[in-house]
């Protein structure tokens, strides 16, 4: 528990709070909320979306807080939640995730991205031009590779968590993310030299 | 693994960022890149790629987490599953209550009997009573519902088919109910599909 041990496990923090300690989910959302936000923004691409999306799913993840079985990792419950709250929002607003000729209609997103600490115009639309360049390459990608792209590098999710979440071989989850990193690393390949 | 074959070194490359590597494949891997200026060039393309994906994380709003607290519903949970116990603590102390209650009385009047027997006895002929009196009224209700069927059904042949399509009708629905798959099962055929409409 937190008081006594520096670095609870999830399924302490998850006992904690099935006792009646609030904190203790306070700890969770904690540690999972920049993985949460940045997963679910790299599939919805609104970064208010993003956040609101994020919130529905710990209170959705708090609500059945007593079925999780401790047996499984909590990362993987969560973002398989996480997951289905992610596409049933991409249904309701109809994106297209997989067409590289659409345009970006999301285009002030990017804005969000590289924060500068010091003014410097041209680093500025640099950054949000590579924003925008990562975005357009993400989206370009077919859905099974997207989705493990994202889990691994905006989720943080190992190679078995993913396997876990996706029910997927863990052969498969390598093959794919080594897929979908050549296809990245091609249609950023500007932006891999400097 | 053979770290001759280029496909292994490639897969190597890949696995590198991720820190999927053993110490023993690392080394091999750098001997790969000293020998070959065009694996030493993916591996700097790989290290920035995954430099320039984890700058493109944005920052959580401050205020996110005491969001999400102040919208936490009252513990769900405690509702959901009540002390189940209560329930049997509760009729256990009212029968040990009638029992102590029936040794009692018992003692007074069935002497020499032992009172706590005497006590267990009547306890044991009441719940019988009532058994028995449940299962009669079951099986009165079981023989009048049979009866009022059996007589609709035999009143005309439309009425008999009408109850063998509501008979099948019924099966057929549970049988749906029994196949329907999960929605992550749902989701996940789906999610292999390249597109979501």
């Amino acid at each position: 528990m937190p008081s006594e041990n520096p670095t609870p496990t999830d399924a302490e923090l998850v006992a904690g709070t099935l006792s009646g300690r609030e904190d203790y989910f306070g700890d969770l959302v904690n540690r999972y909320k920049g993985p949460l936000v940045n997963y679910l923004f790299r599939m919805v691409r609104q970064p208010d979306e993003a956040h609101d999306l994020a919130q529905e799913v710990f209170i959705k993840i708090y609500r059945a807080l007593d079925r999780y079985d401790p047996q499984y990792k909590f990362s993987t419950w969560l973002f398989r939640i996480a997951q289905n709250a992610a596409i049933d929002r991409i249904r309701k607003r109809r994106i297209q995730v997989v067409s590289m000729d659409r345009p970006n209609d999301d285009g002030g997103d990017g804005v969000w991205e590289f924060p500068s600490d010091e003014p410097d115009p041209y680093r500025d639309s640099r950054n949000r031009e590579r924003g925008d360049a990562i975005q357009q390459a993400i989206d370009a990608l077919p859905w099974e590779y997207r989705e493990l792209i994202v889990m691994r590098h905006y989720g943080e999710l190992s190679y078995e968590e993913i396997a876990r979440a996706k029910d997927m071989p863990l052969g498969t989850v390598k093959n794919k993310l080594f897929r979908g990193r050549q296809m990245l690393k091609k249609s950023l390949a500007q932006y891999l030299t400097d | 693994m053979d770290w001759n074959d280029p496909s292994t070194i490639d897969e190597w490359l890949y696995l590198e960022p991720d820190g999927e590597l053993t110490s023993a494949e690392l080394r091999q891997l750098d001997a790969a890149a000293a020998a070959s200026p065009e694996t030493a060039h993916t591996r700097q393309e790989l290290a920035r790629l995954s430099e320039i994906l984890e700058a493109s994380k944005i920052e959580v709003r401050p205020s996110f987490e005491a969001e999400v607290l102040a919208s936490l519903p009252p513990a769900p949970w405690s509702a959901r599953h009540p002390r189940s116990w209560w329930g049997a603590a509760a009729v256990l102390a009212v029968f040990g209550g009638a029992a102590a209650l029936l040794a009692g009385m018992s003692a007074a009047q069935l002497q020499p009997v032992s009172p706590f027997l005497a006590a267990m006895a009547a306890i044991g002929d009441l719940l019988a009573s009532s058994v028995a009196a449940g299962a009669g009224l079951i099986g009165a209700s079981w023989r009048g519902i049979g009866l009022a069927v059996g007589d609709w059904l035999g009143e005309s042949i439309p009425n008999a088919v009408a109850f063998g399509v509501f008979v099948v009708g019924v099966n057929l629905i549970l049988l749906r109910l029994l196949r329907r798959r999960s929605r992550f099962e749902v989701v996940a055929s789906e999610s292999k599909s390249t597109s979501i409409e």
